[in-house]
């Protein structure tokens, strides 16, 4: 196998390993990332960049204060 | 993506409507554009980037000024760049920025048969879904913009495009956003503070996190700073080593051997250091002890040889005698008589098993804490005797190097060898210092790390009554999670590519040059630099820098390619583009020009070279010819008059093209379409 395969099946593997097993903060971190980028790079006005992060970040907690209720 | 035609008008030396019709064949996939230094090469490749994405190459002069000059002269105010694309899917597209009077759009069109469908919302988002903006730069590359891929512009050159291609722009913005919340959540939990001490508390953290910050700083820039110091002294050891005096490479020799030696000596005397504080911990107790245990053990033996210890009794003996009223001789004792109230009385001194338990126990404890002084102070003697013996040696090994060095720098009729070993020496003296910094600032930051954490837990422990503030600080902690995550990712996903981006750099190295290079990463400065068969770095030079350069660029788009499709990024996804390299070849010697110009169009899928003279005579056509679709000339018509001007032609296989047209209407630039025939 050359390094080049060795690196394409390694990079697949870690892939994989990451999509397998989902860390609870992914979502969220892939959200807010996204609402960056459109931001960034896309056409989405700035100044509702960081409205956006708060109501994801609020959203969140509150869902742990269900869990923590339902617990 | 593939381009397949790019429409201009009015844009800088595009005087008027032109178009170029690129090559998507999948067997002759690249695009020839030839023309002159000045004729428009840059412009053109600066067309496609601010069509897609509204940016510039660093060497493209005079942004704002994008509207040609005839054009403008004539009163026209709009020009446009348009490109028509095909995605993976074979979708095609087309783009189109126009700018007219004061206003700038951009669109974006689906073509279904022939036909323009309609406009795309978020053109700029899909644009960057196709190629992220980060990327763009690598793709449509100016070539003579990258000379290094080393020293202190290159690290950050290479640095700077890892994470770009990663995505780590957005990324770190969002980490950004992220600290700006946190703060203003905690502004939120200082007003609901009644106490005053959560803001005390969020202020000292505050400043811990920015002493973690700081040291972090300084002790990548010292890590960075003993890499870079290495470097030096590995090569002035290499001139050194290659010098015609023998005196002087023999020198040499014994000077790296007793280098080795005092790495290995300084380790030795650092394990023995190691071996104290074991030895301390685990006597500590013995040695301390010892004058308490020695009294002790003398007042247990005095007390047993008085027969006080254990009583001469037993509590058992007198409780006997009482309860039946009987001595052990056989006489009455009557209860309330003077001689049972006298034998009662011996209960307050009678020994029971628990009390000559506790004795013995005592007793053999303080028998092994006088047997363990002995132990103790014997491998305190050897331990003590190994440390100044390795102190010695480490110190004449010292006095050996600075000999050799003092040999060095006085060999007859050398003096450039002087001036390289005073510079070697001023560079370990760096070096010690750099070290050193690197164990204060680690210190620092440990230090730092572990209040932050006291502090923070201190912070938890607070009383949080009121609602509000249990909100605030969960937050809080919610913001600290997800930073600490996104950071991680970010580390993990650096670190992962730095690995192996020196695997791909090589096997694109392996294509390029014949010579038995190799690419090597230092991950501390991130400089790669390439070395010979034997491990020795290959002296820097334009051509060397440029081909390590292109070398990189194409490791860059191949790791961009594989990430394309790669499932569970957080971060900007891959993308598979063309190539579009302006001036790739410049400073290249003719053999390795070949060699590239044969092996992009092997690992691309579509290439477009704009080539001058330079770039293209020598090597590259017997090369490249095979792999040419379309090719164009780009031809500067000026109105000035030939008058006594050389006239400059293209040469193609052995047919003549112009490169200048002299007594035209406008000055501008035409891209023209060369056909060769066989």
């Amino acid at each position: 196998m050359t390094t080049i395969d060795e690196f394409k099946k390694s990079l697949l593997e870690a892939a994989q390993n990451s999509s397998d097993e989902e860390h609870p903060l992914e979502d969220l971190a892939r959200r807010l990332i996204n609402v960056e980028r459109k931001c960034i790079y896309g056409d989405e006005p700035s100044h509702t960049r960081l409205k956006k992060f708060r109501e994801l970040i609020a959203e969140e907690v509150a869902n742990l204060k269900d869990d923590e209720n339902e617990a | 993506m593939k381009l397949k035609k790019l429409e201009l008008k009015n844009f800088r030396q595009f005087y008027g409507e032109q178009t170029v019709e690129f090559s998507t064949s999948k067997t002759k996939n690249v695009t020839l554009i030839h023309a002159e230094n000045g004729v428009g090469k840059t412009a053109f490749l600066n067309a496609i980037l601010w069509c897609l994405f509204e940016t510039f190459t660093e060497n493209f002069k005079d942004q704002h000024k994008l509207l040609n000059d005839s054009a403008k002269d004539e009163g026209l105010t709009t020009y446009f760049v348009a490109i028509d694309f095909i995605d993976e899917d074979e979708r095609h597209y087309y783009a189109k920025r126009i700018y007219s009077g004061s206003t700038s759009k951009f669109m974006v069109y689906e073509i279904k048969n022939g036909q323009h469908t309609s406009e795309i919302s978020n053109p700029n988002s899909f644009i960057n879904s196709i190629i992220p903006k980060d990327m763009a730069r690598y793709f449509f590359f100016q070539g003579e913009g990258l000379n290094s891929t080393s020293g202190k512009q290159g690290n950050s050159i290479v640095r700077e495009a890892i994470r770009k291609i990663l995505g780590f722009t957005v990324a770190e913005e969002a980490l950004k956003d992220l600290k700006k919340i946190k703060q203003e959540f905690r502004n939120k939990a200082n007003s609901a503070d009644k106490t005053g001490d959560i803001r005390r508390l969020q202020t000292q953290i505050q400043a811990i996190e920015e002493e973690v910050s700081s040291s972090n700083s300084s002790l990548e820039k010292s890590q960075q700073a003993v890499e870079e110091f290495e470097e030096k002294v590995k090569k002035i050891d290499s001139i050194l080593m290659s010098s015609n005096s023998e005196t002087v490479k023999s020198l040499h020799r014994e000077r790296t051997t007793l280098e080795n030696n005092l790495v290995t000596e300084k380790q030795r005397l650092k394990d023995e250091l190691t071996d104290r504080r074991k030895l301390i911990a685990k006597h500590s107790t013995v040695s301390f002890s010892q004058r308490l245990s020695k009294e002790a053990l003398d007042f247990i033996k005095e007390e047993e040889y008085k027969g006080s210890i254990p009583a001469p009794f037993n509590q058992q003996l007198v409780k006997d005698i009482i309860d039946q009223a009987k001595c052990i001789c056989g006489r009455e004792v009557h209860p309330n008589s003077s001689e049972f109230n006298t034998i009662q009385n011996l209960l307050k001194q009678a020994s029971n098993p628990e009390l000559e338990q506790r004795v013995m126990r005592a007793r053999a404890q303080l028998i092994n804490l006088s047997g363990s002084v002995n132990e103790s102070a014997r491998e305190f003697k050897l331990n003590i005797e190994r440390v100044g013996s390795s102190e010695r040696r480490v110190e004449e090994i010292k006095d050996k190097l600075q000999e050799v060095s003092t040999k060095i720098s006085g060999t007859k009729d050398i003096t450039a060898i002087k001036r390289f070993e005073e510079d070697r020496l001023r560079l370990k003296s760096y070096l010690d210092q750099s070290h050193s910094d690197i164990g204060k600032y680690k210190q620092l930051l440990e230090s730092a790390k572990k209040r932050l954490y006291a502090t923070k837990e201190e912070l938890k422990r607070l009383d949080t009554a009121s609602g509000d503030l249990a909100y605030y600080r969960k937050t809080i902690d919610y913001i600290e999670n997800i930073e600490n995550y996104i950071s991680q990712k970010l580390y993990d996903s650096e670190k992962s590519v730095e690995q192996n981006i020196i695997l791909l750099v090589n096997n694109y190295l392996k294509k390029f040059v014949t010579k038995d290079y190799k690419a090597k990463l230092n991950q501390s400065t991130y400089d790669i630099r390439l070395v010979d068969r034997v491990g020795n770095t290959v002296p820097e030079s334009d051509g060397e820098n440029l081909l390590l350069g292109l070398t990189f660029i194409s490791a860059l788009i191949e790791l961009s390619k594989q990430r394309k499709n790669a499932s569970g990024q957080i971060f900007t996804p891959g993308a598979i583009a063309p190539f579009v390299i302006d001036a790739p070849f410049g400073v290249l010697d003719n053999k390795y020009k070949g060699n590239i110009s044969k092996a992009i169009p092997e690992a691309v899928d579509q290439v477009i070279f704009l080539l001058s003279s330079s770039h293209w005579e020598g090597s590259v056509e017997d090369n490249i010819r095979d792999k040419v679709g379309r090719e164009f000339n780009m031809v500067a018509e000026v109105s000035s008059p030939a008058e006594s001007k050389q006239d400059i032609k293209l040469k193609i296989r052995g047919e003549e093209f112009d490169r200048v047209r002299y007594s035209c209407a406008v000055d501008r630039t035409i891209i023209e379409e060369v056909t060769v025939n066989d």
